[in-house]
């Protein structure tokens, strides 16, 4: 009877081994990848909104601070997403008949809040609070990027938990003074951050690490 | 061989899929059904009449709940779309005539008052009050310069008065700012009135010195061009 099998089965055999050992760790190499990516975080894309609210033109080319519509931000959870009220300030006279609008007048009139697209959209089980963040010396282009340069906005974080943890383990290397908060093109080129971010670190009492990285800072 | 073969793509592909699904199933825990800020959208309009908890306190000119005929309409922002307006009274009373503070003015008030005017102020009425800020420049009424006689003689309580129920082209902005903070900002408009007219001679020594190192940068930047701006902070800052 012949043989069923050549000899260099023998090292195919012993072969398949490795492929498949490969393999798996490939695949799971991938799945650890596709999650982090922004197929699945929407980080970098932009979203579409009702109204076409380009954050480069009202923050970039106009210079408006980040709080003249987000008034919330220095003193609760949410940033704040202004009322149609706040439009209104400067679009009752401004494009005050530009069809682009008629979506923030229809607001005015009838009473109801514009129906914005969330981009920052964190899970519901994690708890964030953005007034802790600009009061401590945690800045918006920190997390939120270069916002002045976003016609439409878009994520710049995959807005996940090594993402928060990343900066919870080592804020010192984020932090700014203050009164620089809403600066978009922080920080400047003489700005030593090793440094600096060290002092802030004790001048404004943020917590050891330990205390920021426990779960329940951030689940509660 | 063949089935070797077959057997690993199949549990490839089992991986994959369970990866798919791993990151597909997220969502349920994403979004709870609870209620959140801003799930439905922007900040409502506040219903006529509507007073923030713990508003009337923030107010240390207002008259004292029980004393006033209409205390309910304290700080009741002016968001009543334009047809509205005039059906309630939701303008916040203001002391009239008054050119005092309710606080003691310090620098800690004076760069507070700076930092809310930089960021509901400074796009209409300019980084120097004159009424030339960038939303002035893409077509907006100008409002008054805060330079001009009839501003500079007024009360602060009338800057109050405009702030809380708007004035002219300007809305409210009494959900912008509380009414602390509005006293706040008319104790910068002050120091910013008193910036354009300061004498040098009423300078501090080192005041002094700072203006002139500002100025001699600024010559070397532009040729005396940004000789006033550079100037201004140093006076107003300081001078109060």
């Amino acid at each position: 009877m012949p043989q069923l099998f050549h000899r260099s089965t023998n090292t195919l055999a012993r072969l398949s081994i490795v492929v498949v050992a490969l393999l798996a760790g490939v695949g799971g190499w991938l799945i650890l990848e596709l999650s982090r990516s922004p197929y699945v975080t929407q980080a970098f894309v932009a979203r579409e909104q009702p109204v076409q609210f380009s954050h480069k033109h009202h923050v970039g080319d106009d210079g408006i601070d980040c709080r003249y519509c987000h008034t919330t931000v220095e003193t609760t959870a949410s940033a704040g997403m202004p009322a149609t009220k706040t439009c209104m300030n400067c679009h009752s006279q401004l494009f005050a008949n530009s069809p682009y609008l008629e979506i923030v007048r229809a607001s005015w009139r009838n009473g109801e809040p514009i129906k914005w697209t969330k981009v920052h959209d964190l899970p519901d089980f994690a708890y964030f609070n953005h007034s802790i963040h600009v009061n401590k010396g945690v800045g918006c282009s920190s997390c939120h990027g270069r916002v002045d340069l976003m016609p439409l906005m878009w994520n710049v974080s995959s807005l996940q938990m090594e993402w928060c943890l990343e900066c919870h383990r080592n804020p010192e290397k984020v932090l700014r003074p203050k009164d620089k908060i809403t600066e978009m093109d922080w920080p400047p080129a003489n700005w030593d951050q090793a440094k600096e971010g060290a002092r802030l670190k004790q001048e404004y009492k943020i917590q050891p690490t330990e205390v920021l990285t426990s779960c329940s800072t951030c689940h509660r | 061989m063949s089935n070797n073969s077959m057997r690993q793509t199949g549990l490839i592909a089992c991986l994959l899929l369970a990866g798919l699904g791993v990151s597909a199933c997220r969502q349920d825990m994403h979004d709870n059904p609870k209620y959140k800020p801003y799930r439905d959208g922007g900040m409502r309009q506040l219903p006529e009449g509507t007073v923030a908890r713990g508003s009337l306190d923030l107010n240390p000119a207002a008259p004292k709940a029980g004393t006033a005929t209409t205390p309910a309409t304290q700080a009741a922002p002016a968001v009543a779309a334009p047809g509205q307006a005039t059906t309630t009274p939701a303008s916040a009373p203001v002391p009239t005539g008054v050119d005092g503070f309710p606080f003691k003015i310090s620098e800690e008030i004076l760069k507070r008052g700076e930092s809310r005017y930089n960021i509901s102020c400074l796009p209409c009425h300019g980084k120097l009050g004159d009424g030339t800020g960038m939303i002035v420049l893409r077509g907006f009424r100008k409002p008054p310069s805060y330079h001009e006689e009839r501003l500079r003689k007024a009360p602060s309580s009338y800057f109050y008065d405009v702030i809380s129920n708007g004035f002219g082209a300007m809305s409210s902005y009494s959900d912008q700012l509380t009414p602390e903070d509005r006293w706040k900002v008319i104790a910068y408009i002050r120091a910013l009135q008193l910036s354009q007219r300061a004498n040098v001679a009423d300078l501090a020594d080192n005041d002094k010195k700072e203006l002139d190192n500002a100025e001699r940068k600024a010559q070397e930047k532009t040729g005396g061009h940004s000789a006033a701006p550079a100037a201004a902070p140093a006076a107003g800052g300081h001078s109060n």
